[in-house]
């Protein structure tokens, strides 16, 4: 359920919000929706995939192995220096308001708040308005991470036409021993073809890095890296397992 | 200007092709203006025909007696043109449309041409407005005004900004045309709602235009304006003659609702000195003992200094 309404300091003048990471509040995903806009944030910790919804292009944050899995979520911590906006932005999203500026009409963005998430409450959490009406930092930074989502969305467009039209997208074959016996392989990603990044000529590099395309290309494949990452986290994460479920069978206390 | 009054230019405009098409008729005009439609939507008012064209409140004051939507500028002209002949036709109007974003090229063969030194960096806004029988209750614009009255009648009634009290002005939210306007019916003034009007008539000033007249009034005059044949089109140019940076004065007015009305009366009064000593009165008076380098807000202000002072205001406000 939801119940998406236009924030305004009157009606929800006492609200709180939950910051905390969890899976009841829909954090136990192993992908989120990326932006271009968060590339550089995100190529630093997290691998970056594109990923083929309806006839348009999407970049996602991989963040497991496995569906529902998300190895940077810890007890309510997500364990990265960056969060992905899409997840930062917690309950808020961007609503469009009629305005009328000098005689024409504009669609100007507004933030807007979904009651029915299980983090908006009155009790705990950080406030979103200050004593008298005003912007809590924390609503500050809401307002700045959904401006960024939305000149993301506005750049996504235009970057997968000019990737493609230069022929730079290509199937992404992940495949990942984690174990001994434990293999993963994913499907249905897309990455950028490193080869043919390299292979192209001064003219298409130019206009690539004019439209602002030509660095978002290398920090996606700078962030492949970050696979490395996943599967070290996926092993820590199965060898803690395996210790508890030794201190059970054992009865031994477990020794961190 | 300098004499802050109104002046009517009688046939200023007599060369625009716009006045020439609508002295011939209603139709040639609208056929004009189509010729520069660029299918831009405007924001339109529609009314009963029991209003007659006088877009205000309801009875109760619970909202207006119009309905504003976004239409087409070609589909309004239509509707106008349908009921051109109707002795009760629908009351239709468009107010201060940019006409450069609805119509552009018009101007190229239908404009003022402001060369004045107080024109650089405060570029006149052309709007227009269209209708058939309309009236809009009296209210003040904050820039100086030259109206301009291309197609049919049109009459103002004009009072000084001291004439405030005397109008009974209505609610700040919301308006017919985002100012407050007076609430006195002119045409059957309630004398005994409303008993000041009286001394409003005393310093009221009446100004009837034909096709091709002008008229200016100053900044913050209050302006009744009526227009009375079946097809109307008024072009007008607001113009400030204070940088940008400043902003709008609605806004201390605002902040002042919010932070001063409710004060103690003594309060008050001794906030009232103040604004006088250093906002109102001679701007020399609180600087002209102290050395330049300790004037601080108290210089005129500039771009650099409203920056700063914005930002602090902001910082301050946002609490």
């Amino acid at each position: 359920m939801t119940r998406h309404v236009l924030l305004n300091n009157v009606e929800h003048k006492d609200l709180k919000v939950v910051t905390r990471y969890s899976a009841e509040y829909g954090d136990g995903v192993h992908a989120v929706l990326t932006f271009p806009t968060e590339y550089a944030d995100i190529q630093r910790e997290y691998p970056i995939l594109f990923r083929r919804q309806g006839d348009s292009w999407q970049s996602v944050v991989l963040l497991g192995l496995e569906e529902g899995e998300n190895l940077f979520l810890d007890d309510g911590r997500w364990n990265a220096h960056y969060v992905p906006g899409i997840v930062a932005r917690g309950p808020f999203l961007i609503g469009f308001q009629r305005q009328e500026i000098d005689g024409a009409e504009r669609r100007e963005p507004v933030v807007h708040v979904d009651l029915d998430d299980p983090r908006v409450n009155e009790l705990e959490g950080e406030p979103v308005f200050l004593e008298h009406g005003g912007n809590t930092p924390y609503l500050q930074r809401i307002a700045a991470i959904l401006r960024g989502i939305q000149e993301g969305i506005a750049v996504s467009k235009p970057m997968f036409a000019a990737l493609e039209s230069h022929g730079l997208i290509e199937p992404a074959n992940i495949e990942m021993e984690v174990h001994a016996d434990v293999r993963y392989v994913l499907r249905g990603f897309h990455t950028i073809s490193r080869d043919r990044l390299a292979a192209l000529d001064g003219g298409a590099l130019e206009s690539l890095n004019r439209a602002g395309f030509l660095e978002g290309a290398f920090l996606v494949l700078a962030s492949l890296g970050n696979i490395r990452k996943l599967i070290d986290l996926k092993n820590r994460r199965m060898s803690r397992a395996a210790g508890a479920r030794t201190a059970r069978d054992t009865g031994r206390k477990q020794i961190p | 200007m300098e004499g802050c009054e109104p002046v009517v230019l009688k046939g200023l405009l007599t060369d625009w092709p716009l006045v020439n098409a609508g002295r011939k008729s209603s139709g040639e005009a609208i056929a004009y203006m189509r010729s520069f439609d660029n299918g831009r939507t405007v924001g339109a008012y529609y009314g009963v025909p029991e209003i007659g064209g006088r877009y205000f409140y309801n009875d109760d004051l619970s909202g207006l007696n119009f309905e504003s939507r976004r239409s087409p500028l070609s589909e309004v002209l239509s509707t106008i043109e349908q009921h051109l002949e109707d002795d009760r036709p629908p009351s239709i109007y468009v107010g201060s449309a940019t006409v450069d974003a609805c119509l552009p090229g018009l101007r190229a063969e239908n404009d003022v041409v402001f060369n004045d030194g107080m024109f650089a960096g405060n570029e006149p806004l052309a709007s227009i407005w269209i209708g058939n029988r309309s009236l809009a209750s009296a209210h003040y614009d904050a820039p100086n005004n030259l109206a301009c009255c291309a197609v049919g009648q049109r009459r103002y009634t004009l009072f000084p900004p001291e004439q405030i009290a005397n109008l009974y002005p209505g609610p700040l939210d919301p308006t017919p045309g985002g100012q407050a306007v007076s609430m006195v019916n002119f045409a059957s003034p309630d004398f005994g709602k409303y008993p000041r009007f009286r001394d409003a008539i005393e310093a009221a000033q009446v100004a009837d235009l034909e096709p091709g007249d002008a008229l200016f009034y100053p900044s913050l005059w209050w302006h009744q304006v009526e227009a009375f044949a079946p097809f109307n089109v008024m072009l007008n140019y607001w113009w400030n003659t204070s940088p940008k940076f400043m902003g709008t004065p609605m806004n201390v007015l605002k902040h002042a609702l919010l932070t001063l009305r409710d004060r103690p009366e003594h309060e008050k009064r001794g906030w009232r000195q103040i604004f006088d000593y250093y906002v109102f009165g001679d701007p020399e008076r609180p600087r002209e003992h102290l050395p330049g380098h300790a004037h601080g807000d108290l210089e005129k202000m500039d771009e650099m200094k409203a920056r700063r002072l914005r930002a602090e205001l902001l910082n301050r406000l946002n609490r």
